[in-house]
C-alpha cells in the first residue's frame, strides 16, 4: 500500500515530546492517512467509535508503540506515553477525537485540533490555536476564551472559560507542565512546576501547595546550589528524596535512600509536619536515612556529589535514653523543610531575613520550647534563661569584669553586651545526647587541644568528675570554632591555674573545713560541686530581678564524689534555707551577697562579715590562695 | 479459521488487592494451594505494592505459573497470581519498565527511562546490574532462551533484535536484511521458540501497509514472515493483523499474537502461517481487550493477555483451541 500524504495537521500526542521547543517541529509532522485508515477489517466509520480511536491512537502513541514510523522513506520518532484527558473533576471521560480531529482541523491550527470543540458544559467553543507560546496558544490570557485549554473548563481553579479563576502562567506552553503524558493534570519538570504557588482547589494541601524552588536559595539548603542553581536542580535529585510513583495524588511521598525501590520504606505524609507532631514523627527515618552513620551507603546522594554529614544513626535516635526518649523529639521541628531555610543547618523557622539576630528562636530558642515548665522535657531551663540577666557590678581582681554575669553567653542579649558567644550544641549534642551523658565528650576539638573527656586530664582524679574535664576543655584560654571569649576584658585560664588555685583544698588549710563534707587537704575540687552550667534562681527570693547565679544553691553544695541528691546538709545558713551566692557585689561587706555564706558551706569562718569577702583573698586565676 | 471465545476472567488491579472479578472463576478446576516448593528461580518478592495495575504491558510467566507484568504507569514490576488472588507483590523501577523477563532467579527488565536493560534480584527486587546506558535505547520487549543463557530485546529506537548473554555481554543482532519487507522497520514485540531456536518479532512494518510477524534464526537469518495482511476479499481482509504486539509461543507450533487495534490475540500456526482463532474483541458480547499488548501461555495452558486501557491482565481459560 502507498503512503497517502494528506492533511498537515499534528497528533502532537507529545509526552516527553520537545514540545515547548521544538513544537513547531511536531506541528508540521504529518500523519499520513494510512496510519490510520483503511486497515485490514476496519472501516473509516469505526475509527470514529471512542473506543476504537483511544485504541488506534494508542497502539502507536502508547508504551508499547513503534519508536519510529517510517513517512515516505522517512524514519520518524513517534511521540510516546499520552494519557487520556480524565482529570479528577471530569465527569465524563474524553478521548483522543474530542480534541485532535483532523477533519475540522483549520485556520492555521495546530496538532490536529478542530477549530470547534463541543464542550461538556458550554455548548460548542471556537477554538484557535496557532501558537504553543503567546497569543493564540493554549492559555493566552486575553479577554477572549478561546484557547484549547480554556474551552472546556468551568470548574478548574485556572483559565476557565468565562476568564473566572485564576490565570497563572498565561501564553506559557501549557503543555510544559501539564504533559500529554499525565493526562495533562500537571507534570513536566519539578522545578519548572515547582517554582510557584499553585492551587487547583481540591484543598489538598489546603491552599494549595506553596512555591519549593525558593526554598532551595535559603542561607542553609539541600543541594550546592552553587553547581546547581535552584531553577536547574536535575530531576533526579529531586527524585532522590521524593516518590513520584502517585505524583499528585494528594501526599508528599518520601523515599528511603538507603533502599529507594521499596515502597514499604517510603514514608507518606498524610498532614502537614508543620503543624501536626503525628506527621513531623514521621520524617525521622527518613532524614537518618542520609544522616546516619553510612551517610546514605557513602555515596553522594545528589549530583552535587557532596556526602551527607552524619548525624545520628536512626537506632541511637530511636532509643529509650536518647534526646528522643518517648518520641518527644522529631527532626521536623527543630529543622524545617528539606529544601531550605534562613537559619543555618536548615533549622526552623525557616523564613525570615538573611542574617537577622533572632536568638528566641535560633538553637537555644529550640532547646527552649521543650526545657521549658511545662515541657515535655523534664528539666526546666526556660524559666532561669527567662530572668534578668545579672551582670558583675562591683567586683576584686580578675573577677571586676562586667562581662561576666550569671550564666553561659547563649542568648543574643548577652552577647552583644559581653562581646561572648556561644550556644547549646557547644555543649549538647541535640541528636546524640543522652540521659546518662547529656554532654559532648570533645566540646573543644580544635586541633592540639583535642582532649577528650574522660581521658584524665586537667588533674582528673574523681573517677565520676567528668564534667570538669568537660569545663576546662573550654575554659583554657581557647575556644572551639564558632565560640567567642568576651571582648575585654577576657575569660580567666582556669585550667591553667586550676591545681595551683587549688580550688578549695589542694594546698588549703583544712583546719576550718566542716564535718561532713567529704573533703579533705589536697583534693581537687570538681566544677560542678560549685557552679551550674545552667541559670538558677535564688529560690527564697526568687525568680526576680538580681537573684539568679552561676552558682549552686547551697543545699546543691554537694559532697566529695556525690552529686544531686547527695548535697550538704549544712543548715545554719543565716536565716536562709536556699541561697545562691550571687557574683554581682564581691566586694560588699555583706555575707549575704559577697559570698561568705556560700564559702561557709563548708567553712568554719562565720566572721565574714568582718571581712571584705571570701573573694578578696581565695579567687580564680589571679594568685590568690583559693 | 474459527473464533472462538472462551471463559475468562479479569485479572484486575484494584487497591492494592488483584481482584478476579468474574464468577467464572469458581467453576474452574484450579488448584486451591500453591506448591509448597518453591521452584528455582520463582520470585520471592514479599514487598507489597499499594498501586493499582495503571498501564500493564508485557508479561512473563513463572515457573509456578504466576505472571510478572510490567507497568511502565506506575513503574513497577508486579506479581500477580491468579490462584490465590495474593496482594499484587513487586517492586519498583527507577525509569520506566517496558520489557519484562525471568530467567535464573534474575528479573530482566526493559528500561526506557534508563536505555538499557536492568537485572533484579528475583528473590527481593533489587537492582543488581545494568547492561549499560544506551545498550538498548528502546527496549520495548524481550525474550529469553534459559538453555542458551541468551536474551533477546527489542530495540524499537534501533529498529533492531538485540542478542546478549545474562551479563549483557552483546551475543550478536537481528535485523533482517537490508532492504524489502522483511527488514525490521517498527518492531515492537518478540517471542522465541527455543526448540526451533527461531526467533518471532512483531513489526508494525509502515503503518497500515505490512505488518508482520518476522522470523529469524538465532544468527539473524531472516526465516520466514507471517503477513498480517490475511485473506483479503471483496468485503475487506479476514485474519489479518496491524498492530502487532507482544507473542508467545506454546511449543505445538502456535503463535499467541496480541493485536493492540483488533482488541484481539490472534492464534497462528506457524506451518500455515494462517490465523487460526480469534480471541477478545472489542464486538459486544465478547471479552473485551482495551489495547491488548502482550499475551503469555501459562503453565497449565491458560492464556494471559495484559488489556492496558482497561488496566487489567485478561485470562482466557484452557488456552486458545480446545483440548
Amino acid at each position: 500500500m502507498r503512503w497517502l500524504a494528506v492533511f498537515a495537521g499534528v497528533l502532537a500526542l507529545a509526552a516527553g515530546a520537545p514540545l515547548s521547543s521544538n513544537g513547531a517541529v511536531w506541528a508540521q509532522v504529518k500523519h499520513n492517512c494510512a496510519f490510520c485508515h483503511d486497515l485490514h477489517g476496519g472501516s473509516y466509520t469505526a475509527l470514529r467509535d471512542t473506543a476504537v480511536v483511544e485504541d488506534l491512537c494508542l497502539s502507536c502513541h502508547g508504551p508499547a508503540g513503534p519508536a519510529t514510523v517510517n513517512r515516505d522513506g522517512d524514519d520518524v520518532p513517534v511521540p510516546k506515553d499520552v494519557n487520556i484527558h480524565n482529570g479528577s473533576k471530569h465527569s465524563q471521560p474524553t478521548n483522543c477525537w474530542d480534541c485532535h480531529d483532523h477533519e475540522s482541523q483549520a485556520g492555521g491550527n495546530l496538532f490536529m485540533i478542530p477549530t470547534t470543540v463541543a464542550t461538556p458544559n458550554s455548548g460548542d467553543k471556537d477554538v484557535i490555536f496557532t501558537a504553543t507560546t503567546g497569543a493564540n496558544s493554549y492559555a493566552d490570557g486575553d479577554a477572549t476564551y478561546d484557547g484549547v485549554c480554556e474551552v472546556c473548563h468551568t470548574t478548574t481553579a485556572q483559565h476557565r472559560n468565562d476568564g473566572g479563576a485564576g490565570q497563572h502562567n498565561a501564553a506559557v506552553d501549557c503543555i510544559t507542565c501539564h504533559s500529554h503524558d499525565s493526562g495533562f493534570q500537571g507534570a513536566g519538570s519539578c522545578v519548572a512546576c515547582h517554582n510557584q504557588a499553585q492551587d487547583n482547589g481540591d484543598g489538598i494541601p489546603a491552599s494549595g501547595r506553596r512555591a519549593m524552588l525558593g526554598e532551595f536559595g535559603r542561607t542553609s539548603h539541600h543541594i550546592d546550589t552553587g553547581v546547581f542553581p535552584p531553577d536547574s536542580i536535575p530531576e533526579s535529585d529531586c527524585e532522590t528524596c521524593h516518590d513520584q510513583s502517585l505524583h499528585q495524588a494528594g501526599n508528599v511521598r518520601l523515599k528511603d535512600v538507603d533502599d529507594p525501590t521499596n515502597p514499604a520504606k517510603v514514608v507518606v505524609l498524610t498532614g502537614d509536619p508543620f503543624v501536626d507532631q503525628t506527621e513531623a514523627d514521621k520524617l525521622a527515618p527518613f532524614c537518618l536515612a542520609c544522616h546516619d552513620a553510612d551517610a546514605a551507603g557513602g555515596s553522594a546522594p545528589f549530583s552535587d556529589g557532596l556526602t551527607p554529614p552524619v548525624v545520628v544513626d536512626l537506632a541511637t535516635w530511636s532509643s529509650p535514653v536518647s534526646h528522643n526518649a518517648a518520641g518527644k523529639a522529631s527532626c521536623f521541628g527543630c529543622h524545617g523543610s528539606g529544601h531550605g531555610s534562613e537559619k543555618p543547618k536548615m533549622l526552623m523557622p525557616d523564613v525570615g531575613a538573611a542574617g537577622t539576630p533572632d536568638s528566641a528562636n535560633v538553637q537555644e530558642g529550640f532547646c527552649l520550647q521543650c526545657h521549658d515548665s511545662d515541657g515535655p522535657a523534664s528539666t526546666d531551663l526556660a524559666t532561669g534563661f527567662s530572668q534578668a540577666i545579672n551582670w558583675v557590678q562591683t567586683a576584686t581582681g580578675l573577677n571586676s569584669n562586667p562581662n561576666l554575669n550569671d550564666r553561659h553567653d547563649v542568648q543574643y542579649s548577652a552577647q552583644t553586651t559581653s562581646g561572648a558567644k556561644l550556644e547549646c550544641i557547644n555543649c549538647h549534642n541535640p541528636h546524640t545526647a543522652t540521659s546518662s551523658l547529656p554532654y559532648v565528650l570533645d566540646p573543644d576539638p580544635t586541633a592540639g587541644d583535642n582532649h577528650v573527656v574522660g581521658t584524665d586530664w586537667y588533674y582528673y582524679s574523681a573517677t565520676s568528675d567528668t564534667l570538669s574535664e568537660f569545663c576546662l576543655d573550654c575554659h583554657d584560654g581557647t575556644f572551639p570554632p564558632g565560640v567567642l571569649d568576651h571582648t575585654s576584658p577576657t575569660l580567666v585560664n582556669i585550667q591553667s591555674t586550676w591545681a595551683a588555685d587549688a580550688m578549695g583544698g589542694r594546698t588549703a588549710s583544712a583546719t576550718d573545713l566542716r564535718a561532713g563534707t567529704g573533703w579533705v587537704q589536697g583534693d581537687v575540687i570538681p566544677c560542678w560541686t560549685c557552679h551550674t552550667p545552667h541559670v538558677v534562681i535564688d529560690k527564697d527570693i526568687g525568680p526576680a530581678p538580681g537573684t539568679t547565679t552561676l552558682f549552686h544553691l547551697v543545699e546543691m553544695m554537694f559532697r566529695k564524689n556525690g552529686g544531686p541528691g547527695d548535697s550538704l546538709p549544712f543548715a545554719d545558713r543565716k536565716g536562709f534555707s536556699t541561697y545562691a551566692y550571687g557574683v554581682t557585689d564581691n566586694v560588699d561587706k555583706n555575707d549575704a551577697t559577697s559570698g561568705g555564706y556560700w564559702c561557709n558551706t563548708c567553712h568554719e569562718r562565720l566572721a565574714m562579715s568582718g571581712k571584705v569577702n571570701c573573694y578578696g583573698c581565695h579567687r580564680h586565676g589571679d594568685g590568690g590562695r583559693f | 479459521m474459527k473464533s472462538h471465545i472462551p471463559r475468562r476472567v479479569l485479572v484486575a488491579g484494584l487497591g492494592g488487592i488483584l481482584v478476579l472479578a468474574s464468577s467464572c472463576w469458581a467453576d474452574r478446576d484450579v488448584p486451591t494451594e500453591s506448591d509448597p516448593e518453591p521452584r528455582a528461580g520463582e520470585p520471592e518478592l514479599t514487598t507489597v505494592l499499594t498501586e493499582s495495575l495503571r498501564s500493564p504491558m508485557r508479561l512473563a510467566v513463572t515457573p509456578m505459573g504466576r505472571l510478572l507484568v510490567s507497568d511502565p504507569g506506575n513503574g513497577t514490576i508486579v506479581v500477580v497470581d491468579p490462584t490465590t488472588r495474593a496482594p499484587g507483590l513487586g517492586f519498583y523501577v527507577r525509569g520506566k519498565p517496558l520489557a519484562v523477563g525471568l530467567a535464573g532467579g534474575w528479573i530482566f527488565v526493559g528500561n526506557v527511562g534508563k536505555r538499557t536493560v536492568e537485572v533484579y534480584d528475583a528473590t527481593n527486587g533489587r537492582l543488581l546490574r545494568s547492561f549499560g546506558a544506551g545498550a538498548a535505547e528502546y527496549p520495548t520487549d524481550l525474550a529469553i532462551d534459559p538453555d542458551l543463557e541468551l536474551i533477546f530485546v527489542v530495540d524499537g529506537a534501533a529498529r533492531e533484535v538485540k542478542i546478549f548473554d545474562y551479563q549483557g555481554r552483546s551475543q550478536g543482532r537481528i535485523s533482517g536484511p537490508g532492504a524489502a519487507e522483511d527488514r525490521l522497520q517498527s518492531p515492537t514485540g518478540i517471542a522465541v521458540d527455543a526448540t526451533r531456536r527461531e526467533v518471532y518479532v512483531s513489526d508494525y512494518g509502515s503503518p497500515g501497509g505490512d505488518a508482520a510477524v518476522k522470523i529469524f534464526d538465532y544468527d539473524g537469518n531472516f526465516v520466514d514472515r507471517i503477513s498480517g495482511d490475511g485473506n483479503c476479499g471483496a468485503s475487506g481482509c479476514l485474519g489479518g493483523f496491524s498492530r502487532p504486539q507482544g507473542m508467545d509461543v506454546d511449543g505445538q507450533g502456535r503463535i499467541y499474537l496480541a493485536d493492540a487495534l483488533l482488541a484481539q490475540v490472534l492464534v497462528i500456526d506457524r506451518a500455515a502461517k494462517q490465523v487460526v482463532e480469534t480471541l477478545g474483541g472489542r464486538d459486544p458480547g465478547t471479552a473485551g481487550l482495551r489495547l491488548p499488548l502482550d499475551v503469555a501461555v501459562g503453565t497449565d495452558g491458560d492464556l494471559f493477555v495484559t488489556s492496558n486501557r482497561s488496566g487489567s491482565v485478561e485470562v482466557f481459560l484452557d488456552g486458545a483451541t480446545p483440548r
